[in-house]
């Protein structure tokens, strides 16, 4: 029997970037490269692990826009090519560092890890490399759960409670169809948690969501265990709580494990540093200087001397890291365990999936090594899903979670400042109209039904909190801005349309063909929500 | 096959830049601040104007008026406190210091007349601001024992993993005497 329990999870998410207009775009990049450097490392990982049975658990948010671009038939073309474009380089590096030792083994390392990955996204997975995650999750060792559908963010979208409804309804919806059951568990967009938003989970079916550490530990009344037991909303839902000891351990910009100087650097990248004319098929079409992936210095230090990437040395720091991080979480719950005597606490640590294996180039593997290292090493912690640790069913104390989110300063100010509070007045106008159309118009078909459901989807796309987050990162704002622009413009033209009953069958599947995303959805999910939640519940119940 | 051309895909459709009605919502942002935004109609302001014309309503200044209550309360009975906010012809929105954490506000956008009253226009939601620190409500039958206390404590000082602690020779039992109370904890940046 274990001392406790360790709760590794991650948040995979990007924003719904299809770009079939343009041969390239900046912003599908980012998709391909979560796919290359994330989301198939971590595939390798969990497949490794259940070859050599290891048991294993690690819970995994797969946000809605994700799934619906993994899924997407368009863009795992565009991922291939993609692919065979990276392998095209790959083939011309291993050729032009055949002379240098230092380098040459690198550009085969890349080179090893496309075929790997054209082979498993081509062959292994037809494309679809959610069946991989299904696969996990049907040998009990994965906990898939969902998120809001377009990562809307519930405390400054939800003046509107339809709207909350929508996000989570559509999501669920999307999960149940692509892994053959409903989520348990809700990653609540940014952990942006606001009291009372958690009774449209629970009327959902979800069973648990999280907050970041003082969503917890600011609770009212005060929770007895601090972050180290879920809670449960007197509405019935349980909270787990953010570990800040784990968190920071790797998270932390000056001491996080990511930073170590032997691991490799991000920043420095052929893409910046060969001859132009070598590099051009391979950065932005409009001979912009951009990442290859291809990446051959070590951090080094904190100056802008790098010096060659040893994949020996950085992989032998990321088994210490492993063992450093186990052993801290074996003297933490070993403590933990002396001062919560009736149950076994829990230490949960989330983290955003592309931090792995995107950022920090060595995360996969130190994931690997940690879970194996958790299950071979030592007998005091176990890793374990939300869900079964609540089905070890120990009684939660009743307290109310305090708003809160795990962004700068640990409330909205990041999704609400002089840089993005503009588009709010946008929001929730939309979303007043959006229920007015569907309380209007309850039982649409054919162009008028077509011009609503594209209506729900502007305005989700709309809602996305990666267009405020952008803004105010300083970093891609007019795409961003743009996107945003665009939606809320596409969804005041369909509204006039549709209230002015003049919809334009051929604009609105052209829409639909840009903004294809929820194919099935239903535009009564916006209906006023006293109505909808009864009708919905019941659709659910049958699920 | 895909429509790969997106012309005039908003035909012509750009960002309203109003909605020509009557709107003041509030947004919570943090502890110690909400956000207020607003429009108002001409109409509305010209009926306004007629109605306080001889009171000198063009001399007047646009104004919000904060109100706070105790947290879940919204009767003006039971206003805490209120404070006022002059505000430019143009603006349409604002970041308000509301300062005190756990305690719900609304606004009322109004004029204030040369002679000082407050006329309010619209009134808005009403928010709760969250707690900034930890609750004293302690739920009886979940009391928390002096082992508990220290799990904040320890948390308080996160910063310090458990093998640095133990490398320093710091034993958990010390941890109580390094804080000097459970309001330590430090949100996440």
């Amino acid at each position: 029997m274990p001392k406790g329990y360790v709760c590794l999870v991650l948040h995979a998410h990007l924003p719904y970037v299809r770009h079939p207009e343009h041969e390239f775009s900046l912003e599908e990049k980012w998709f391909f490269e979560g796919i290359t450097e994330t989301y198939l490392p971590l595939i390798k990982v969990f497949s490794g692990l259940i070859r050599d049975d290891i048991d294993f658990r690690l819970t995994i948010s797969l946000s809605p826009t994700l799934v619906s671009m993994l899924s997407d038939e368009f863009l795992q073309q565009r991922y291939i090519n993609h692919l065979e474009k990276l392998l095209e380089l790959a083939d011309k590096e291993v050729h032009r560092t055949q002379n240098d030792l230092t380098f040459n083994h690198l550009a085969r390392m890349y080179q090893d890890q496309f075929l790997e990955s054209y082979y498993l996204f081509k062959e292994k997975y037809r494309g679809n490399i959610l069946t991989a995650f299904k696969e996990f999750q049907d040998a009990g060792k994965l906990e898939i759960i969902t998120c809001a559908a377009t990562h809307g963010y519930f405390p400054l979208i939800g003046l509107q409670r339809e709207s909350i409804y929508a996000q989570a309804v559509t999501a669920i919806d999307l999960h149940t169809k692509t892994f053959g059951k409903p989520p348990k568990g809700f990653w609540i967009p940014e952990c942006a948690y606001n009291p009372g938003d958690e009774e449209i989970l629970k009327d959902l079916g979800i069973k648990y969501f999280f907050t970041d550490t003082h969503g917890i530990t600011y609770a009212t009344p005060k929770p007895k265990y601090g972050a180290y037991n879920p809670i449960l909303c007197p509405s019935e839902i349980a909270v787990f709580g953010r570990d800040p000891e784990s968190t920071k351990q790797v998270w932390s910009r000056d001491e996080g494990y990511p930073g170590d100087f032997y691991y490799r650097d991000f920043y420095r990248d052929i893409g910046f540093d060969l001859d132009f004319d070598y590099v051009k098929p391979y950065i932005h079409p409009d001979s912009i200087r951009i990442h290859t992936g291809f990446k051959y210095h070590r951090i080094t230090g904190t100056t802008d001397h790098k010096e060659p990437y040893e994949p020996e040395v950085a992989m032998e720091k990321t088994a210490e890291h492993a063992g450093n991080f186990m052993f801290n979480r074996e003297k933490q719950i070993e403590w933990l365990s002396g001062l919560i005597e009736d149950r076994p606490p829990i230490v949960v640590s989330p983290y955003d999936a592309e931090l792995f294996g995107h950022w920090w180039y060595e995360g996969p593997r130190w994931i690997d090594y940690l879970l194996r290292k958790i299950d071979c090493d030592q007998d005091n912690i176990k890793t374990i899903t939300p869900s079964e640790y609540l089905g070890l069913n120990h009684r939660l104390q009743v307290c109310t979670p305090c708003g809160s989110s795990w962004g700068n300063k640990g409330y909205h100010e990041v999704w609400l400042n002089r840089t993005n509070d503009w588009t709010y007045r946008h929001l929730h106008k939309a979303a007043e109209r959006m229920r007015e159309m569907a309380d209007c118009y309850p039982k649409a078909e054919g162009d008028l039904r077509n011009a609503l459901n594209q209506a729900a989807r502007e305005l989700l796309l709309a809602q996305a909190s990666d267009w405020p987050f952008i803004m105010n990162a300083d970093t891609m704002v007019t795409y961003a801005v743009n996107r945003f622009n665009d939606h809320i413009s596409r969804f005041t033209r369909l509204y006039d349309d549709i209230m002015g009953n003049k919809i334009d069958p051929t604009w609105v599947n052209r829409l639909y063909a840009a903004d294809n995303i929820f194919p099935d959805i239903d535009y009564r999910i916006y209906r006023s929500l006293q109505d909808t939640a009864l009708v919905e519940k019941t659709e659910l119940e049958k699920v | 096959m895909h429509d790969l051309s997106r012309e005039n895909l908003n035909s012509g459709y750009e960002l309203p830049l109003y909605y020509g009605e009557n709107k003041l919502f509030l947004l919570l942002r943090d502890p110690h601040f909400v956000f207020a935004c607003w429009e108002i109609t001409g109409e509305t302001l010209n009926y306004y104007r007629n109605k306080f014309y001889h009171f000198g309503w063009d001399g007047s200044i646009p104004m919000l008026r904060v109100y706070r209550f105790p947290k879940g309360l919204e009767s003006l009975e039971q206003t805490e406190a209120t404070f006022d906010i002059e505000l430019n012809h143009y603006a349409d929105k604002r970041h308000i210091h509301t300062n005190v954490p756990d305690k719900t506000y609304y606004v009322e956008l109004g004029r204030k007349l040369p002679g000082g009253e407050f006329i309010p226009i619209m009134r808005s939601n009403s928010v709760t601001t969250p707690r900034d620190s930890v609750s004293d409500i302690i739920d009886e039958e979940w009391r928390l024992l002096d082992l508990q206390q220290r799990i904040y404590r320890r948390m308080a000082l996160y910063h310090l993993s458990s093998y640095e602690l133990l490398k320093r020779g710091v034993d958990p039992e010390e941890i109580t005497g390094k804080c000097q109370d459970d309001y330590n904890i430090k949100i996440i940046t």
